[in-house]
């Protein structure tokens, strides 16, 4: 079979060349849906990771590290021991992995109430250190009166707009933070508002509270331990790498049952479904107008078969085999699909990157802000163009045309010589 | 020269159809499923969207929600409906009642406390109810987890299964709950877990903590008579609005000074999201049919390439070139026909079957909530009786479409080129 | 309208010449002549010989480079495209060698096209179908589509098609040449009766000996050009 290769692939490219008209037809098909492909993946992958960033550091990043128990208890006593924390810290530090940490940042998190002489609100208590907090949140930036936490602040809350609101706080005022602490008392401290964000996510600006970890220690008798070490990565694919590193590194407490390393897709389930909810529905799309555009592919196949009756009888007269045959209309098929997904991917490519490069402005049609599993959505998204995508969807590509192809060489490969010979079309 | 000569130009159309069964097959299939992959994809995004409003509010909220018109949005414990007086509840529930929208109401009370057991402290929005009214108007607390619903005036409480797990504790189990009082005083009391429920919301299984609405009232210092809100819940939420106005008219003999707010009103970003899904139908539409079109067009082209003999014969005989159109385009309306019977036969049990009992898709991906409200993964479908239609005249456009190009060049062959060489 | 005194056919010094990259090719050279109704005329001549590219003169499928021909009466040379439409639909049949029918189409539905096209009444139609594919030995066979007919049926339903409409002539192209003797024979045949019974003319263009022999008028035709006109009593 193989002697007969070139044989075989110069005939196939001088088919398509005959019918340039229907070639191109076909191809025209497969070069839309392609393009369209990749500028919806690529729009899709950047809508996604700019909810998997907005939502890790309203959260608690790419990567956590925590005790296996505080996830279900959020209870004081299951936080980091200080020799874990140090681990983790410094393994943090390692310069292969530093290139992919953007910010780190670890947080006392405790669940307690907010009172002030209007009333109470169950809140999320952040005892943090400013500066590394700074890096890694967008709250700092989503300041409405005041400022942000300081090195030297002591008593000092940084409080959501409708925590505010609820307790009829201003600037300045004072409000009284009441939890559980590490004797399990009911511990409470006095603190001043010196800064009031809103996020545009509910949840957020009506519990959270930000503290000094210093002032969260004090209170609550933890002094400087913390419950969870937040990682913010420069790309969420480093996930998987940056994560294998610190269970590397942490494999002694791991092992004890006192750490464990999550992902964010296991300590945000929600986001992760929402990314996958996404994904499916552009799947559905896509696998939809690709099993059109392969059912015309295997018409245009089949119908340059049909045509080739007498050609495909002398083939085979002249010495090719019926495999040989069948393989000349595969060759036909896959050189079609693989040139127009080329292209329509190149094309793709290019036009998503010139035209929208700069992102999609969805502001006209998304007006109000708009929360997807505790995440804002910014309107404007950015393409995000991943090689193992574009990789994929070449793949998926040339499967659809082998596919599509199948049938009609098969048809093509069971040519009955003498009665093709007879026929005149 | 009359432009309307009668001639077999139908018949011509739709057996041509006939003479390459599996090509005409697979083109109609192809185009039946473009048909089902419309109706399909905009049903689905029908049933999440659907799902979300429903959930949104009927979950937990209510479809309208009723309350001093100072309440919101500091949502303050002292501003109760009918001011620090107080309201008759139970006329304000059966004016609401009265209404043919209505399906049920319910008192809510909300405050924050401490629910403290043995060693876990945890923060709670404590939310007064009565329990038989509330059965009635929301679903999160119809099928719990474990344990029975709170009784009226018993130190009982249900809390979200997040939450306890948090505290540590179970049914049966006795917890402190601390909250301020409306008086300033700190109130505490010994409850007892009577139930735990999942509503599959983070934010309510972890915080909430539900128990009757008299022994709130007694615990944060509240008469009866002082409640913040009256949810209320109608059969369909897309007539909150107009039940809303109702109710603000009903309700205005007793000189309350209160808000009746729909669930647009007060979620708006639901209602804006619902239009902005809908404003992708019809890409959703043009793009699969424009897909589909390529297809089409090259049948035809090649169906009249390799019949160019018999237009030359035709215009031989002194058929017009109109007429030559004619019968392509006669077949392509057939091939729209039948594709659209293929489609349909196909779509109507499926959209049928996934509307009525929509398979589960948890195993592909998790519970999601957009904009708070919670949805289950599934392939539930909603029908838009609009959309079929549309779609259809899309398929029928689109066979017409594709066969303008083909067409043309079948009239404009040149008898004694074709014939030559006969 | 038509003349029926006028003759079926007049050229007068026509050319036509086809001009195929860099060469130039004279298929009809300086023709004159006249055929008269009732005829039964071949134009004989080897391929190449320019007797198809007459006969598509003639029918209006093609434009004289020089020189004028009427058709009926009426002058082809200068007419429009819709003329020439309208003309071939009233005053011209077509025979040609092969691919004749449309294979949808029945035997009678193919046979009746043009009927309908001049919008002829239904029973009308029908009668004249009916006597003529009774002359023809196709009786019983009108609902037949052409893949289920024979070679020669299929010419003869042609040859019926082009009849019926009462045209001024029935121009045929090579339309044995597809068929074996026995079959030639019988459309030969059948040609010849409807000359002699209702005075159809006929016009040939052939190069199959039986045809030239049976025909009346034999036109020989060399590159182009008329070589000889004879006249058989």
């Amino acid at each position: 079979m193989t002697k007969h290769l070139r044989v075989i692939v110069g005939l196939a490219l001088r088919n398509l060349q005959r019918h340039l008209r229907r070639t191109l037809l076909t191809a025209s098909a497969m070069i839309a849906g392609s393009m369209l492909l990749i500028f919806s993946l690529s729009l899709g992958d950047g809508t996604h990771e700019s909810w998997i960033d907005s939502g890790v550091r309203m959260g608690s990043g790419h990567v956590t590290v925590e005790s296996p128990a505080f996830r279900t208890t959020q209870n004081i006593d299951a936080r980091l021991s200080t020799a874990a924390r140090q681990v983790a810290e410094l393994a943090l530090q390692n310069p292969l992995l530093s290139g992919d940490v953007s910010a780190v940042s670890s947080r006392m998190m405790v669940t307690g109430l907010a009172s002030s002489a209007a009333g109470a609100r169950p809140v999320k208590i952040m005892g943090v250190d400013p500066r590394s907090e700074a890096a890694f949140t967008t709250l700092n930036a989503q300041v409405v009166e005041g400022r942000y936490l300081e090195p030297d602040d002591r008593l000092a809350a940084f409080v959501g707009k409708q925590l505010v609101d609820s307790l009829d706080l201003r600037l300045g005022s004072r409000l009284v933070l009441n939890a559980q602490d590490v004797d399990n008392d009911i511990g409470g401290q006095l603190v001043r508002v010196v800064g009031i964000f809103q996020s545009g996510v509910p949840e957020i600006d009506q519990s959270l509270v930000h503290i000094p970890l210093s002032t969260a220690g004090e209170f609550l008798g933890s002094r400087d331990d913390v419950t969870t070490i937040g990682v913010l990565l420069n790309d969420s694919a480093a996930v998987p790498r940056v994560a294998q590193a610190l269970r590397q590194a942490l494999a002694d407490p791991v092992a004890a049952g006192q750490v464990t390393v999550l992902n964010w897709r296991e300590a945000m389930p929600e986001l992760a479904a929402a990314v996958a909810l996404d994904d499916f529905g552009n799947y559905l799309v896509f696998g939809i107008l690709f099993i059109i555009i392969g059912f015309g592919i295997v018409n245009t196949v089949l119908m340059s078969v049909l045509h080739r009756h007498r050609e495909f009888g002398v083939l085979q007269a002249l010495g090719l085999t019926p495999g040989e045959t069948g393989a000349v209309v595969l060759v036909e098929g896959l050189v079609m699909t693989a040139v127009s997904g080329l292209v329509g991917v190149a094309l793709g490519l290019l036009c998503t990157w010139h035209f929208f490069g700069e992102g999609l402005d969805f502001t006209n049609l998304m007006g109000e802000e708009m929360t997807f599993s505790g995440v804002v959505i910014d309107p404007v998204i950015i393409p995000l163009f991943r090689v193992t995508r574009v990789v994929h969807v070449l793949l998926f590509i040339l499967s659809i045309g082998a596919v599509s192809s199948v049938y009609p060489a098969i048809r093509a490969a069971s040519i009955d010589v003498p009665t093709a010979m007879k026929f005149e079309r | 020269m009359t432009s309307t000569q009668a001639g077999p130009w139908r018949q011509i159309g739709w057996r041509n159809l006939g003479r390459h069964p599996k090509r005409t097959a697979i083109t109609a299939i192809g185009l039946g499923v473009g048909y089902f992959a419309v109706v399909f994809l905009v049903g689905w995004s029908s049933g999440l969207m659907a799902q979300m409003v429903e959930n949104g509010t009927g979950l937990v909220s209510g479809q309208i929600e009723i309350h001093d018109t100072d309440y919101r949005p500091d949502r303050s414990l002292y501003d109760t409906i009918g001011g620090r007086e107080g309201a008759d509840i139970s006329a304000i529930i059966r004016t609401i009642a009265s209404d043919p929208a209505v399906v049920a109401a319910a008192p809510r009370l909300y405050a924050g406390g401490l629910i403290s057991s043995g060693n876990s402290t945890s923060a709670g929005m404590l939310m007064g109810i009565d329990p038989s009214l509330e059965l009635d108007l929301t679903r999160f607390l119809d099928d719990l987890v474990e344990g029975r619903i709170v009784e009226p005036g018993r130190n009982e409480l249900l809390v979200g299964d997040e939450l306890a797990r948090q505290l540590g504790a179970g049914v049966g189990d006795e917890v402190v709950l601390v909250a301020p009082g409306a008086d300033g005083s700190m109130g505490n009391d010994l409850f007892t877990i009577a139930g735990i429920f999942h509503s599959g919301l983070a934010f309510i299984d972890s915080r909430y903590g539900v128990l009757p609405l008299d022994t709130l009232q007694t615990l944060i210092v509240m008469d009866t008579g002082r409640i913040h809100e009256v949810a209320v819940s109608t059969a369909d939420p897309w007539i909150a609005t107009e039940a809303a106005g109702r109710l603000t008219a009903a309700l205005g003999p007793m000189d309350l000074d209160i808000e009746v707010a729909p669930w647009t009103e007060l979620r708006p970003e639901m209602v804006e999201y619902v239009a902005l899904g809908e404003s992708f139908y019809f890409l959703i539409i043009a793009i699969v049919f424009g897909i589909a079109m390529f297809g089409v067009a090259n049948t035809m082209l090649m169906g009249t390439y390799e019949r160019r003999r018999e237009f030359a014969v035709m215009l031989a005989l002194g058929t017009s070139p109109r007429h030559i159109v004619l019968t392509v385009v006669y077949e392509a309306i057939a091939l729209g026909a039948v594709s659209l019977v293929a489609g349909f036969v196909v779509t109507l049990p499926v959209m049928v079957w996934w509307h009525n009992a929509p398979p589960d898709l948890g195993w592909l991906y998790g519970e999601v909530t957009v904009m708070g409200a919670l949805i289950r993964p599934s392939l539930r479908v909603e029908y838009d009786v609009a959309v079929w239609i549309w779609s259809s005249v899309a398929l029928l456009l689109t066979a017409l479409l594709a066969a303008l190009y083909p067409a043309a060049r079948a009239a404009r062959v040149p008898p004694a080129d074709a014939l030559s060489g006969l | 309208m038509t003349d029926v005194t006028e003759p079926a056919v007049r050229t007068d010094d026509v050319w036509k010449i086809f001009s195929q990259e860099a060469e130039e090719v004279q298929a009809v050279r300086d023709v004159t002549v006249t055929i008269d109704r009732g005829e039964f005329t071949a134009l004989a001549g080897p391929s190449g010989s320019g007797k198809t590219t007459l006969l598509n003169l003639i029918g209006g499928l093609t434009r004289p480079t020089r020189g004028r021909i009427w058709v009926a009466g009426q002058e082809v040379s200068t007419m429009s495209n819709q003329e020439l439409a309208r003309l071939r639909l009233d005053q011209i049949g077509f025979v040609f060698q092969a691919y004749n029918l449309l294979p949808v189409l029945t035997a009678m539905e193919n046979a009746e096209f043009p009927m309908l096209l001049q919008g002829v009444e239904p029973e009308a139609r029908k009668a004249r179908i009916g006597e003529l594919f009774a002359r023809t030995g196709m009786a019983g066979l009108e609902d037949r589509r052409p893949g289920k007919l024979s070679g020669g049926q299929q010419q003869r339903v042609a040859v019926v098609r082009a009849v019926a409409s009462r045209p001024a002539l029935v121009l045929a192209d090579e339309p044995t040449a597809n068929l074996d003797t026995a079959s030639s024979g019988a459309l030969l045949d059948v040609m010849v009766e409807l000359n002699r019974e209702l005075g159809v003319t006929f016009v040939f263009a052939t190069h199959d000996a039986r045809v030239m022999e049976r025909s009346r008028r034999l036109v020989r035709m060399v590159d182009g050009a008329i070589a000889s006109d004879e006249t058989q009593s």
